[in-house]
This record gives structure tokens, C-alpha cells and sequence, in this order.
């Protein structure tokens, strides 16, 4: 939640900068554009989780293995986003980052690594994004802008578990995690607030995210450019 | 003007509200489900297929575990019944040797080769009224040349019985390790040319050597191994004995552990145990309970029986001494999970699984493994 904070802390910071040099944008020239947002992202599958070494337990020294997937998964999320815009016409979006923890019920997955059983708490999963370069369209008709791109992105997502051995459960252990590469498309439509600034409403089909089209993420964005 | 901002900012508000709405009916707040995704009181997990062999003890099977191995489970999860039935004196007898007791066993290992399995002897060490004997006496006794002939030939004698013979030694002191060795030295080749198929041991769950339980430094694995065709790791009592909390009978990890030093000594094929019978912990010891027992004590007391991440079932209880009882027990879903835990990339496929206590289990059991090995 601290990290949430000072991320939020970071957007605005960053959206006061891109608003103050985006003032003088004009066709023909590149401008910058900054977002912030908050966004349902959602696995339609939890990745499985390779445990490469091996695991010191109260009970056992526990081998290598792998975690099965805990299925589906929403997740709340902030962050921000950067991009840079050709001719008000060709949008590259850039680097972005946001996180977010676990929502809505999800039920425990017990599991079984090297003959002990791993209990997965879904509930206490967490995703981290970075967003990659892309590329991407948009236009404009009155107050209100249209835009679709495609872009790289590195996710990560982890979870708290807990080992069993006999009637006591060890879970002081570190949480487990994966990452991978993908793609992910988007969509938005934007309404102008004021001259520098849109209150958007996007989607964005995860085209590959630890398996092909594995969810998506759904939001409000404020973007703040010409 | 005033209006128009205020205008503008409500269409926001209003985007904004929408959308916590969708977001918060879609979701909710991260908390735990109350169901356990993977396993359930209807869960059928894989479950690897293995030599399957279950023990009872005993010489006589009842009308129930007859009909229990007469299913179409049993015969899909177990290839082999031991009868925990003859005994080894202190004198040198190995019983039954009563003219009408044997033959009455005989005609049990023949009732239950009529339906389809093979059958092997279990062998006990103890006196007249099976308790395992002092250890002074396994002592004297092993360390007779005379004692060791005079059972081996008793041995000799039930060997045509059966379909191979298993030797289970309980409580022997680490001092008699040599003696032990030698025992089964002069037992193999005396076995084999009685024509008996198969000579087998029970030995004990270490996890460390020397042996972490007492007594079992008494089994020199790798000496015993050479002699007998197969070695049937005890992996029973997990929380056993005086100074330990109460708990599950196994422990499926441990089991592995134990497993992995075992196969490091014995070049011969390897039985892991798997418990049907739970037990009733209290400050007076421990005693073993069957599935039914267990439950009817549940439900006449009313207790919350909760199911650990293993499928272990437990609760806690008072008696009418007003004496604190913990029981622990194994139902079908725990021991199908054990099993499932249990795949061929953790316990070679060669590894085979020995129940012990037949009769004492859920009566849902051999279905469910069954359902698993699919």
C-alpha cells in the first residue's frame, strides 16, 4: 500500500512536468504525454510457479518443483504511463509502471512440492508491471479522443505460502513468484477536461501474458498531454 | 461559470462511479474463499499406479475385509495381502502351531488366493499373548545360533503356505544389529530352498543414520537387503511416542526423506507404508482407532473435525473421566492426497505402497484411490 502511495506521488509529480512542457505542443512536432490510472488487471490464469531451489522448512529440506496455477485472478491497480505523440496523430507509448494487490474471494490451492504439501494463498497475491515501448494510433473528433495501440510489457506476480509437516505449518517462507514477457493491446476513449488534460476509459486484452489472451485490464485513466 | 465547471466535473464523477461499481461488483476485497479450490470432499486427484499390498492384522480375515477385497477398487488399487499372523517365541516355536490353527490359516491364504491376490505371511516377534518381547530376551535370543535355527526351520515349515514370507520385528534393541544380520543371512538362502517365492522385511522409518528412532540402528539395511527380496518401509507413527505433540500418522515429505536414505543402502525393491488406522492421543499414551471409531466418537461428542492441508482429519475431545482426548485420522480423500503427493517424479514408479491395518478404514477408501488411478 506504501508503494501504491508513493507511486500515486510519483504520477502527479511527473504529470505537473509533462503538463508544463506539453503546453507548447504543436502539429508537426513531438509531444509528450503522461498518465496515471487505476485499473481491475485480470488473469484469466495464475502463472505456475517453478520453485528452482531448494526450500528449508521447520519440518524438511524441500527439493525443487513447481506450484500449479490458482486460476483466475483480479487484481487492483495503479500507475502511471508515458508516451510521445507524432503529429497528434502517431502515439509511441513508452515506459510505464504500476502494481496492485489481490481483490475479490479466492480460495486457497493446496498443492504438493517433493511429497510436501503447499498450501497457496491467492488472496495474498500482488502484480507488478512494467510497461514496454509500443506503438499506436489516436485521433481526435471535438472534445473527445480515440486511441489504439499495441506495446511490450513485463509482468510479475507473486504470492504468500505455507508448508506442511505433520500437524505444523511453516508459513514464514518467501512468497513465490513468476514474471514474463509479453504483449498487450488498448484501447481508450477519452474525454477532454480542460486543454491539457482527458479522463479516459480504456481496456487492454492481454495479447500474451504468461499464456495468450490470459485476461486483460479494464480502468479509468487521466492523461495529461495535448 | 460556476455551473459549467461543476457540470463538467460531475460527468467524471459520474464515469468515475460507474466504473467503482463494475470494479467492486466483479471483485470484492481479497479475502480467502471459504472452498478449497484443487481438493474437496468430492476430489478425485492422479494418483500414480504402484505395487499395491495391504496388511492385517491378524491370521483370520472377517466378513467385512473379505468383502472389501472382493471390489472391483481393491483389485484395482492391491496385488497382495499380508496376514500379520504367525510369531516367533522366545523359545524358538514359531506359532500357530496348533495342527487345526494352521490349517484353518491355510485355508484363509486359499480363500483369499481365490479371489484373486497373492498372499504373504507376517511374521512377528513376541510371547503367547503378542507382546513384543524385553529386550534382554531379543537379546538371548538372537544371539543363540540355536534360537536362529530352530525359527528358521519353524519358518521352513510355513513356507509352502503361503507366497512369500515377511519378517516383522517391533521394539528390538540397536545391540542386536550383527546378530540381526546374521539372522537374515542364514533366513534368505534357508527360505529360498524351502521354495518360498519372496522374503520380506518390515523395517523402520529412519531419516537420519544412525537412526533417529530408537531400536533401529538394529537394522543394518544394506546387510539385511542382500538376503531378502523386498524391503517394506514401516513410514507409520509419525508422531509417535511419548513427548510429542499429537498429529497425523504420516507425513507424506517425511516419508520421501525416509525413502531416499533407505534406496541409498537397499538395491532391492522398496515399499513405502501408508496408515488406515488414526490415533487417540491423551496424558495416557496414544491408541490406535479406526475410521469408524474416530467418526462415531465425533459425532457422539460433537466435535469440529478439521481437515489439514494433507487431508488429515483431527479434533479434540473429553471423555467422561473428564480426560483431554486428540484424535487424529485418515479418511479416503487424505490418503488419496498422500498417494497423489507421492508422483513418480518425488517416488520412482518401481516404489511400491503397503497399507497397514486393514479393516480399519474408511469405507470409502479403496474407491477413491481406485477413482485416482485412472
Amino acid at each position: 500500500m506504501r508503494a501504491l502511495t508513493r507511486l500515486t506521488a510519483l504520477g502527479s509529480a511527473l504529470a505537473t512536468l509533462v503538463a508544463a512542457t506539453s503546453a507548447s505542443a504543436r502539429p508537426g512536432r513531438l509531444d509528450g504525454e503522461l498518465s496515471v490510472d487505476v485499473r481491475d488487471y485480470y488473469l484469466r490464469s495464475m502463472p505456475k510457479f517453478e520453485l528452482s531451489d531448494p526450500t528449508q522448512t521447520t519440518g524438511r529440506n524441500v527439493g525443487t518443483g513447481t506450484l500449479p496455477s490458482t486460476g483466475a485472478q483480479h487484481f487492483l491497480a495503479m500507475g502511471f504511463d508515458t508516451a510521445l505523440v507524432l503529429n497528434q496523430r502517431l502515439e509511441l507509448p513508452m515506459l510505464g509502471l504500476y502494481g496492485g494487490g489481490a481483490i475479490g474471494r479466492s480460495p486457497r490451492v493446496i498443492s504438493s512440492v517433493d511429497g510436501t504439501f503447499v498450501t497457496l494463498k491467492p488472496w495474498t497475491a500482488g502484480a507488478l508491471t512494467v510497461l514496454l515501448p509500443g506503438v499506436g494510433l489516436r485521433f481526435k473528433e471535438r472534445r473527445w479522443m480515440f486511441n489504439a495501440s499495441v506495446r511490450a510489457a513485463a509482468t510479475f506476480v507473486w504470492m504468500s505460502v505455507a508448508y506442511s509437516t505433520g500437524a505444523s505449518v511453516d508459513d514464514t517462507q518467501p512468497s513465490v513468484w513468476a514474471g514474463t514477457f509479453g504483449a498487450r493491446g488498448h484501447v481508450e476513449v477519452c474525454r477532454r477536461l480542460d486543454p491539457e488534460s482527458r479522463a479516459c476509459v480504456f481496456v487492454e486484452p492481454h495479447l500474451y501474458e504468461f499464456g495468450f489472451m490470459n485476461g486483460g485490464s479494464a480502468g479509468l485513466r487521466w492523461e495529461f498531454g495535448p | 461559470m460556476r455551473r459549467v465547471r461543476f457540470a463538467r466535473w460531475a460527468w467524471l464523477a459520474r464515469l468515475g462511479g460507474v466504473a467503482g461499481i463494475a470494479l467492486a461488483s466483479v471483485t470484492g476485497c481479497g479475502t480467502e474463499g471459504a472452498e478449497v479450490e484443487r481438493f474437496g470432499p468430492e476430489e478425485t486427484v492422479a494418483i500414480a499406479p504402484r505395487e499395491g499390498t495391504v496388511i492385517m492384522e491378524g491370521c483370520l480375515l472377517d466378513t467385512w475385509q473379505l468383502s472389501q477385497l472382493g471390489s472391483n477398487a481393491a483389485h484395482r488399487v492391491l496385488r497382495t495381502v499380508i496376514l500379520l499372523c504367525p510369531s516367533m517365541r522366545a523359545s524358538g516355536e514359531v506359532a500357530p502351531s496348533d495342527p487345526d490353527a494352521r490349517a484353518a490359516l491355510a485355508q484363509q491364504v486359499r480363500a483369499i488366493r481365490g479371489l484373486g491376490y497373492r498372499v504373504e505371511l507376517g511374521v512377528t516377534l513376541a510371547d503367547d499373548i503378542d507382546v513384543p518381547l524385553s529386550q534382554p530376551r531379543d537379546e538371548i535370543a538372537f544371539a543363540s545360533a540355536a534360537w536362529r535355527q530352530q525359527v528358521i526351520k519353524g519358518l521352513q515349515a510355513l513356507a509352502p503356505i503361503a507366497d512369500g514370507i515377511d519378517i516383522d520385528l517391533q521394539h528390538v534393541p540397536a545391540s542386536i544389529r550383527s546378530n540381526l544380520s546374521q539372522f537374515f543371512l542364514e533366513l534368505g538362502p534357508a527360505m529360498r530352498a524351502a521354495g518360498s517365492p519372496s522374503l520380506g522385511v518390515f523395517a523402520p522409518p529412519s531419516q537420519k543414520d544412525p537412526s533417529d528412532i530408537p531400536g533401529a540402528d538394529a537394522y543394518d539395511l544394506a546387510a539385511i537387503a542382500a538376503n531378502v527380496d523386498r524391503v517394506r518401509l514401516m513410514t507409520l507413527d509419525y508422531s509417535c511416542c511419548g513427548g510429542v505433540p499429537a498429529g497425523p500418522t504420516i507425513d507424506s515429505g517425511w516419508a520421501v526423506d525416509v525413502l531416499r536414505l533407505a534406496q541409498a543402502k537397499v538395491g532391492k525393491p522398496i515399499d513405502l507404508a501408508v496408515p488406515l488406522f488414526g490415533t487417540d492421543f491423551s496424558d495416557l499414551g496414544q491408541r490406535p482407532v479406526t475410521y469408524l471409531e474416530a467418526m462415531a466418537i465425533a459425532s457422539a461428542v460433537h466435535a469440529h473435525v478439521a481437515r489439514e492441508p494433507s487431508g488429515a482429519l483431527h479434533y479434540r475431545w473429553q471423555d467422561e473421566g473428564g480426560r483431554a482426548h486428540e484424535t487424529w485420522f485418515d479418511d479416503g480423500v487424505s490418503t488419496a492426497r498422500t498417494l497423489h503427493a507421492w508422483g513418480t517424479d518425488v517416488v520412482p514408479a518401481q516404489v511400491g505402497v503397503v497399507f497397514y491395518g486393514f479393516g480399519a478404514e474408511d469405507p470409502a477408501l479403496w474407491d477413491t484411490v481406485a477413482r485416482g488411478m485412472r
